[in-house]
């Protein structure tokens, strides 16, 4: 193994010396080793999530994978750096953008050694033209999001250690990683709105973006999806609830004493 | 009594729970009841033996290719004819399958628990809770075989069956957890995630595979199904059979 591999198997082993030495050291070669394993490892696993609607699917997807952390991050890159600098972390704008770059780099990581096993899920599960196709689906959807999900949260706990142990205070720490994983995620589901379909509906049918991609928002999307079950007044009540609760879960990672 | 006696820390408790487990020293070239024994008794000096010398990898894979050869005759002669060459071949193929595709993440997970551990390493834990599996496996089926020979509902047994496996599997899977303890893990937190995914495997694998207690006119199927479609639809069908003929002893 060389000397990069070596070291980003010391980071997932959760290598905290090793991973600052990245982010103290960064260079070139470590960020074009990150978006290779970002694209090697979300590029298997997205040839496995299109596999089961169509092959060329999975191609598709395969391709568009990698593209939207890639996309995400550039997206993104400079307000996180700033947001980084504001919030007393002490990184520079390069390194907050190496950070997220191994964060990615372990999700895509997971994400592909996991490969194997969805492509066996995809290719053995009932087809798309059957008649229990949107079961098949649903069961589908939701074993991939459940995952991605895990993979994400690996990755991100990965990201807070790092943090940790780089900043100078926790709430440093605490408030850059909540701003960073909320911008991701705005920017991230939007764009991954545009870019869609990732899974693939089996009613629709395949291809490597929808007509009129930019029609729309992931946000209203839920927003309409949610209409059909409760009103406004009941959304913004159980938005409201889930700031304060996503606050309140902030307040008590700060204050925790209990340090990772 | 005296009470400061009465209540241990639990570091102590665990290292009690492993002292338990007999240290053996196996030596350049273990035979294989040293094996069957040391799989059984003292797995951690199996793996600890395993580390440094590949000279009982065979043996185990071995072990584990006759153990499933005759687990997989036994479930193939509840229907009898070509199954019972049928059923072993499937299970050996479908485990090996199984073992490959979810090998890179038993990898990757073990490393995120902390575990300094070689890819050699893990793939030789992995084939040694393999071979507990299959060991255990034989160990049940002197009650299988009871139950092939008192039923004739396929669901009842295939049932049996899958009980039989997760039992086995839940044991096997120990020994990946003290394989990681070996490599000074931090927790096994992601082990457990890994070990749902392999069990996930290999029920659909069963499923991709089928039949291995039923008949078919095919080697393998003609409809892919996810295994707990397969399995509803299979009781439902049982049902169907068993009130038709009840209708039908009616009349």
């Amino acid at each position: 193994m060389n000397g990069l591999t070596q070291d980003f198997f010391h980071i997932l082993k959760g290598d905290k010396s090793i991973t600052s030495q990245w982010i103290n050291n960064h260079s070139l070669s470590k960020i074009v080793f990150c978006l290779s394993f970002i694209t090697i490892g979300c590029g298997l696993y997205g040839i496995s999530l299109g596999y089961w609607r169509a092959p060329m699917m999975s191609v598709y997807i395969g391709v568009k994978l990698p593209l939207l952390i890639v996309f995400t991050l550039c997206l993104n890159g400079f307000l996180n750096g700033i947001l980084g600098m504001l919030l007393g972390t002490g990184l520079s704008l390069r390194q907050s953008f190496l950070s997220q770059l191994i964060s990615f780099a372990l999700f895509s990581l997971i994400l592909g050694a996991l490969a194997p096993a969805t492509f066996f899920f995809a290719d053995q599960l009932a087809p798309p033209d059957s008649a229990t196709a949107t079961e098949t689906h649903s069961i589908y959807l939701l074993g991939h999001t459940l995952l991605i999900a895990y993979a994400g949260v690996i990755a991100n706990v990965q990201l807070f250690h790092l943090l940790i142990h780089i900043c100078p205070t926790r709430k440093a720490a605490v408030t850059t990683l909540f701003s960073w994983l909320l911008g991701n995620a705005i920017a991230g589901s939007q764009l991954s709105w545009i870019m869609r379909p990732f899974f693939g509906s089996p009613h629709l049918e395949p291809a490597f973006l929808r007509e009129d991609p930019l029609n729309g928002t992931f946000l209203e999307s839920v927003w309409n999806a949610l209409s059909r079950f409760l009103s406004t007044g009941e959304i913004l009540a159980l938005a409201l609830f889930l700031a304060a609760l996503t606050t309140f879960l902030l307040k008590q990672t700060i204050t925790s004493t209990n340090h990772p | 009594m005296n009470a400061e006696n009465t209540s241990k820390p639990p570091e102590t408790t665990q290292v009690k729970a492993e002292q338990v487990e007999p240290e053996i020293n196996l030596g350049a070239s273990p035979g294989m009841g040293q094996l069957f024994e040391a799989l059984l008794k003292a797995p951690r000096s199996l793996l600890k033996h395993m580390q440094a010398d590949r000279s009982a990898v065979l043996p185990l894979a071995f072990i584990s290719l006759i153990s499933l050869l005759l687990f997989g005759t036994l479930i193939g002669s509840f229907s009898g004819g070509w199954q019972i060459l049928i059923a072993p071949g499937k299970i050996i193929a479908g485990l090996l399958v199984a073992a490959l595709i979810c090998f890179p993440s038993l990898y990757i997970f073990t490393a995120l628990s902390g575990a300094s551990l070689t890819p050699v390493f893990v793939s030789r834990g992995l084939i040694t809770a393999i071979a507990l599996i299959s060991i255990l496996l034989i160990g049940f089926s002197p009650v299988v075989w009871v139950f092939t020979q008192s039923s004739e509902s396929l669901s009842f047994i295939g049932g049996i069956v899958i009980i039989t496996w997760l039992i086995s599997f839940f044991f096997g899977m120990g020994i990946l957890k003290k394989m990681l303890r070996l490599g000074a893990a931090m927790g096994n937190g992601h082990l457990s995630i890994w070990i749902s995914i392999f069990l996930l495997v290999t029920l659909q694998m069963s499923t991709s595979l089928r039949p291995l207690i039923g008949t078919s006119d095919t080697l393998l199927p003609s409809e892919k199904r996810f295994f707990l479609s397969h399995w509803a639809i299979t009781l439902e069908d049982e049902e169907n059979k068993a009130s038709g003929e009840r209708r039908n002893s009616r009349d």
